[in-house]
């Protein structure tokens, strides 16, 4: 209000015509643009619901521009996963064992996830998302923490005489002996072209596989049952239809708690998250934070971008 | 005229940089049990001060033998970390920490480098032996699936812990008639299908008395406080304890509890 009061007034004749001026560029801003861009949108939306009437779609609203296509879609070449299948989701913890004059560990995420469910570590075991970040050390694991929880002998190998498999022998460009493990090499898993090559939603919706969602022994942790609403898919959009996305809330839970998301990485607001775009997920925050790394990679565009082709083929690019 | 546009480019730049910055997240910090509950108390004069030098407070380690209540009414710390303003002058006299650290209630503040460490090497130490005397606490606690994963409030009523509620010299009349309220209030969740949620006072006033909530962060009357799970998120009613002290808002059935009634 200060500001306004300080402009001078502007004589009479001057002051109709500014006026006039700026109510004109003024409705244009608001009802000539908006309109157009709307009566699209709505086009859109409704041949959506069309499609899936009962599901409503919610429009998000940015506050800063977006990336040129061309950009992103240089980042798009650059992030997405191209290596070899037998090792997308492994993690060398070197960070310690180096110091120690150790051999590193090589996690593998796909051997577990066939087993268990991701909340079954990253809840109740407390490892963090982050390597580096759970400072495990061998006391901890032999005391029946992290790692040591399940490896025992009971659950798994025990931690106390295989030392070799877990600290292998890892090169100076990363390499190193992929582990044999029957039930991923079986082919009963259903395949997917990208990632570790296996559909891991589909694995546990055709029965293939039951990973354990809790080895906590006193009570099981019962995660709060989805309200009706949040059972459907949700789906998002900007004013351009190619930005659909769709998100199961019902694929998440079978392997996550709401709190591995909710409120940390995504707010429990219904749009309430901000600057939640695509550069961010491809810098590894929202979505990116599983879904570059352990969860199937941003080369399935399809599954979450319906009617997008897949980038599979990293020369097509 | 230029002068009038440029008035007005000044103070639209002006308006757009008093805009709110909105921070991104990437995942989550670990769900650490053993650092649930911790604040780091590091004052203004302090910063300069060598990097060990913060204390490291463990709620869970005085959460076995005092109530909430105790320290946050009676001793006067304040529920934001750092806001309470404690000087070395006042915990000599016995205000603050020296009020039980005093050498006959608990260790005293003589021995200096038990809360302040000399250095980071030290400051790692003292951390990893927490987290050592954390699990073997833990051991005998009833669990919890979140936050230090360990059910207090269970604890408490199993006889496990007994918290005081009482220090001679700070609190009042321990034998005063205490004013009871024992009604559950049950409130039903903006958002259809949620489970409702039963809120206990007698749970709680076990812990918190009835002044480190009424009438500020609640008000008295039933259904007056208007509140969004987002604000309890963002550590604003509920969230101003559960989330960062007592146990954590991922465990939403502990308080969306009862059946949505169909």
């Amino acid at each position: 209000m200060g500001l306004l009061k300080k402009i001078p007034p502007l004589p009479g004749k001057k002051k109709t015509l500014w006026v006039t001026t700026l109510a004109l560029a003024g409705s244009l801003i608001l009802f000539g643009c908006s309109t157009n861009q709307m009566s699209g949108f709505n086009r859109f939306l409704a041949r959506q619901e069309a499609v899936e009437p009962a599901n409503p779609i919610f429009q998000k609203q940015y506050t800063s521009a977006s990336l040129p296509r061309s950009t992103l879609n240089n980042l798009l070449a650059m992030s997405l996963y191209t290596g070899p299948a037998e090792r997308y989701g492994d993690i060398i913890f070197q960070e310690k064992s180096a110091k120690h004059r150790v051999k590193p560990v090589v996690f593998s995420h796909r051997t577990h996830r066939s087993r268990y469910t991701c909340r079954v570590c990253h809840i109740e075991l407390e490892f963090s998302m982050k390597r580096g970040e759970t400072d495990i050390t061998r006391e901890e694991y032999l005391d029946g923490l992290y790692c040591g929880a399940c490896h025992n002998g009971d659950i798994a190998f025990s931690v106390k005489y295989s030392c070799n498999v877990c600290h292998i022998q890892v090169d100076k460009q990363g390499n190193y002996a992929v582990a044999h493990d029957a039930m991923l090499s079986s082919g009963q898993l259903p395949a997917e072209e990208y990632g570790d090559g296996i559909n891991w939603v589909e694995a546990i919706k055709n029965g293939t596989i039951a990973p354990e969602n809790s080895i906590l022994a006193e009570e099981e942790a019962e995660s709060m049952e989805l309200p009706k609403h949040l059972q459907l898919p949700l789906r998002w959009t900007t004013t351009a239809p190619r930005t659909l996305v769709t998100f199961p809330h019902q694929a998440h839970i079978q392997w996550l708690d709401c709190a591995n998301c909710h409120p940390d990485i995504f707010t429990i607001e219904k749009m309430g998250t901000e600057e939640f775009n695509k550069e961010k997920n491809l810098y590894g925050m929202y979505c990116g934070a599983c879904h570059m790394t352990v969860a199937f990679p941003m080369n399935g565009c399809n599954r979450c971008h319906p009617g997008q082709k897949n980038r599979t083929d990293s020369s097509a690019m | 005229m230029r002068n009038v546009w440029s008035k007005m480019l000044w103070g639209g730049l002006m308006l757009l940089s008093s805009l709110p910055v909105y921070g991104t997240k990437t995942a989550d910090a670990a769900p650490k049990s053993h650092e649930f509950g911790n604040v780091v108390m590091h004052q203004a004069d302090n910063a300069k001060a060598e990097i060990g030098s913060a204390v490291t407070f463990r709620h869970w380690s005085h959460r076995d033998k005092y109530t909430c209540r105790l320290c946050h009414v009676d001793l006067e710390f304040s529920q934001v970390a750092n806001g309470t303003g404690v000087l070395e002058e006042d915990n000599r006299d016995g205000m603050y920490c020296g009020a039980c650290h005093n050498g006959t209630e608990a260790f005293s503040i003589d021995s200096c480098t038990k809360c302040h460490p000399k250095n980071k090497k030290q400051e790692t130490a003292m951390a990893r032996q927490a987290k050592r005397d954390f699990r073997s606490f833990k051991k005998n606690m009833p669990p919890a699936g979140y936050g230090n994963k360990i059910d207090w409030m269970k604890a408490e009523e199993m006889g496990k812990i007994t918290p005081k509620d009482f220090l001679k010299g700070v609190s009042l009349n321990p034998n005063e008639q205490k004013m009871k309220n024992s009604r559950n209030e049950p409130r039903s969740p903006k958002l259809a299908g949620l489970p409702d949620i039963i809120f206990s006072h007698t749970k709680h006033a076990v812990w918190a008395g009835c002044g480190m909530c009424h009438p500020d962060t609640f008000a008295l009357e039933t259904g007056k406080t208007q509140m969004t799970m987002k604000q309890i998120t963002e550590g604003k009613f509920c969230g101003r304890c559960h989330g960062t002290i007592a146990f954590a808002l991922n465990d939403c059935t502990r308080c969306h509890s009862k059946p949505v009634s169909k």
